[in-house]
């Protein structure tokens, strides 16, 4: 039995790689969609609702911090199981198989929309002739290839790759100073109440993945400090989703941005670079996307192994596969909606599904974490 | 050193989905410009197409007698349908990529664009940066021109739009996004450059005015020179006006342009007062008026600015009647008054606006010549 609990310095994730892995894991598909989702649902009011739906997202990751740094180098199946006496140890794997199922389950069906979703948009803009169920193919592969190594492997290919992720920032910049109308930001504070409610959901859809911190932050190298890293990260993040949500609305205005399918990239093909080199900026945008979209996917396809992993208890060498076996759930799940509106409605449903589980779970593991401290204190005293 | 082992990996798996779509460049028939007109309840669309071997020159193998560019005309009841005419026209693969000029005939701008260019906001190859203008008459016309100074027409028609817009002397960033983005809007009414054909030459006429979706009107060179100066603070092309002081003529050629405009309600009423600062140069004068002299070149300032203004009015007086809101006016009151625009009705209460332009020019006499 390989004994997960404890971990070398090697097998740590610094705080950097955290902001690494969080500031990627956000950067995907969602984030192609959101300008016009929200901007559908609250117009021009999204651009101070995407702070508060930053602020709420970081209160749910600040909650999880809570919890994890109660419990330094466990994850929450850990947790669960450490609940039950060790001479009865199948009852600490009967209590934490739910959570394990719920989690895994919940981090498949988010990989397998962000699979399909990537597959879709490169469907549309790259590879209109290529069949889907070969992008998707590819995807699953590089996928398995990267989750097959340790978790601390995936935060370094985020490492890696990061700078890759910042490229759009000044494509944004230059399309909305080229393109842009800043009369179209405005009238602010138009929407009513419910506008705001459902703006705040829909905005905090393309911040969904936060949930993976139940497994990462087990991983930690100094879990006391997550709560700056968490912030710093959450700040980022919300600022890359305002500042992509200001150039699409600034460029395009209202009307335009909720009848295109992904506003950012439209945003960058209306970029003119002198010169004539780079003519096609929307190609090279893409290609970024791509590994954007990439390390998203392996970031919560490894949350799921890394789960499965614990649960059963299995050794370092089994890892790939798991991998290769989840992975076929992924490529069935991701083949299951049979168009994109059906794959947007899953994504809606997986993003408020991650909401409840999250709060759901924080305060059931609070619960076990008191209970297990009594525990020990009575323990302690009979002893 | 495990992440350098995979990584070739990731990036192997991620390039085998292109062999479906991989296109040699020899079998592509890459358009450069579209052509839009109508016969009767068809769409005519014409692509030109660049040869390229006939495109290197005389050093390169071509022949000045050989031709640059191929023209493939469709027809068909919608766009697509026309390029799937067209499609079985060629032997290679249309593509749309490097399309950089759409040309939309006179006839079919009045019936309404919007149905027609569905087809360009849907397909992924188009960049939205294409060049985009109604043509005076065919739009396939355009596609014959021979001029000596580009052999592609596209190309002629590209770097006479672009250096153009570039002088300030016509309407810059009117293309194909532009179009889409004022469509949508609901203040913002589309303009595009207006051009016809001067033999083996293109004349910009102007400027089309739509509403909405259908072109409904024209504004000529000097209609259009307030809307570039109002609207893009271009300069605009030189004013050529009486000295006024002494007979004879005086060329003004705008140097630095801004305009700022004031709004508000009067009883309901939109209110408008555009106030446009020039900075002028003195180009050429035919009459011997001594600009030294404060109070001649204060004269003749006020002479230009009334110029300005009379031309001005005119236009706007031209859009209240279409009821289009060239000048995206409206898009003031939207932006900073939601609630009163809540209640307008911009198309009619445009049209019965009151909007003044006043100019305040500032002329600069000196050149290298300073009297006539």
């Amino acid at each position: 039995m390989d004994n997960n609990n404890i971990r070398g310095f090697g097998d740590s994730i610094s705080s950097y790689q955290i902001y690494t892995l969080l500031f990627s894991l956000v950067v995907g598909t969602q984030v192609l969609m959101m300008p016009r989702e929200s901007v559908e649902v609250s117009g021009t009011d999204s651009i101070w609702i995407v702070f508060i739906s930053g602020t709420l997202v970081f209160g749910i990751v600040w909650l999880i911090g809570a919890l994890m740094q109660k419990i330094p180098r466990q994850n929450v199946i850990q947790l669960v199981e450490s609940m039950a006496n060790k001479k009865q140890w199948w009852m600490g794997k009967f209590l934490a198989l739910p959570f394990a199922l719920v989690l895994g389950g919940l981090w498949l069906w988010i990989t397998s929309i962000v699979t399909r979703g990537y597959s879709d948009a490169i469907n549309i803009y790259v590879l209109p002739r290529t069949p889907q169920i070969v992008i998707l193919i590819s995807i699953i592969i590089a996928s398995v290839v990267a989750v097959s190594n340790k978790l601390v492997i995936t935060a370094r290919i985020t490492e890696f790759l990061l700078p890759f992720v910042y490229l759009p920032i000044p494509l944004f910049i230059a399309g909305v100073a080229e393109n842009g109308d800043f009369r179209n930001l405005f009238p602010l504070f138009q929407a009513n109440w419910d506008k705001v409610f459902y703006g705040v959901i829909t905005t905090m859809k393309s911040y969904s993945g936060y949930s993976i911190l139940f497994v990462y932050m087990a991983f930690y190298q100094q879990p006391e400090k997550s709560t700056r890293t968490h912030a710093v990260s959450y700040l980022a993040i919300t600022f890359f989703s305002w500042l992509t949500l200001v150039s699409c609305l600034g460029i395009f205005g209202t009307w335009e941005v909720t009848k295109l399918m992904y506003p950012p990239i439209e945003n960058v093909k209306s970029i003119y670079v002198p010169g004539g080199i780079l003519d096609r900026v929307d190609a090279l945008f893409v290609v970024m996307w791509m590994v954007n979209i990439l390390t998203t996917i392996v970031i919560i396809f490894n949350a799921t192994v890394e789960v499965m992993m614990t649960y059963l208890q299995l050794k370092e060498k089994r890892r790939k596969w798991v991998a290769i076996t989840l992975s076929i759930i992924v490529f069935f799940l991701s083949q299951y909606p049979p168009n994109i509106n059906k794959l947007w409605k899953w994504d809606r449903w997986s993003s408020i599904a991650e909401m409840i589980i999250t709060v759901l779970f924080v305060g059931i593991f609070f619960i076990l974490w008191v209970v297990r401290g009594r525990k020990k204190e009575e323990d302690h005293a009979t002893s | 050193m495990r992440l350098l082992k995979f990584l070739p990996v990731i990036l192997v798996c991620l390039l085998l989905g292109g062999c479906w779509d991989s296109q040699e460049l020899e079998d592509r028939l890459s358009v450069t410009g579209i052509a839009i007109d109508q016969d009767k309840d068809q769409l005519v669309v014409s692509i030109l197409t660049p040869i390229p071997q006939n495109n290197m020159g005389i050093s390169g193998g071509a022949t000045a007698t050989q031709q640059p560019v191929q023209i493939f005309t469709g027809r068909g009841k919608t766009l697509s349908d026309a390029t799937n005419d067209i499609r079985f026209q060629s032997n290679k693969r249309v593509t749309f990529g490097d399309t950089r000029l759409i040309i939309i005939s006179e006839k079919v701008a009045k019936q309404g664009l919007s149905n027609l260019l569905d087809a360009f906001g849907r397909n992924p190859e188009f960049r939205r940066r294409e060049y985009m203008i109604v043509a005076k008459g065919e739009a396939q016309h355009f596609f014959q021109l021979r001029s000596p100074l580009e052999s592609n027409p596209a190309g002629y028609i590209i770097s006479f739009l672009k250096n153009k817009s570039e002088d300030e002397l016509i309407m810059k960033k009117k293309g194909l996004n532009h179009f889409f983005i004022d469509e949508a809007n609901p203040v913002d009414q589309p303009i595009l450059n207006y051009l016809s054909i001067d033999g083996q030459k293109v004349r910009w006429n102007g400027v089309a005015i739509f509403k909405e979706e259908k072109m409904v009107g024209i504004l000529n060179r000097i209609e259009s020179r307030s809307l570039l100066q109002i609207n893009h603070n271009g300069t605009g092309e030189d004013l050529v006006t009486p000295c006024k002081v002494k007979p004879g003529l005086i060329a003004i050629q705008p140097n630095i342009v801004t305009s700022k405009v004031r709004f508000g309600n009067r009883k309901g009423r939109a209110v408008f007062r555009i106030m446009v600062n020039v900075k002028a140069l003195v180009k050429e004068m035919t009459c011997s008026v001594n600009l030294d002299d404060p109070k001649s070149l204060q004269k003749v300032s006020r002479h230009v600015e009334k110029a300005y203004e009379i031309q001005a009015m005119n236009t706007v007086k031209k859009a209240q009647q279409l009821r289009s809101d060239i000048y995206g006016l409206g898009n003031f009151i939207r932006t900073y008054h939601p609630t009163w625009w809540k209640k307008l009705n911009w198309s009619t209460d445009f049209s019965k606006a009151d909007i003044s332009i006043k100019y305040k020019v500032v002329i600069n006499p000196l050149g290298v010549r300073k009297t006539n």
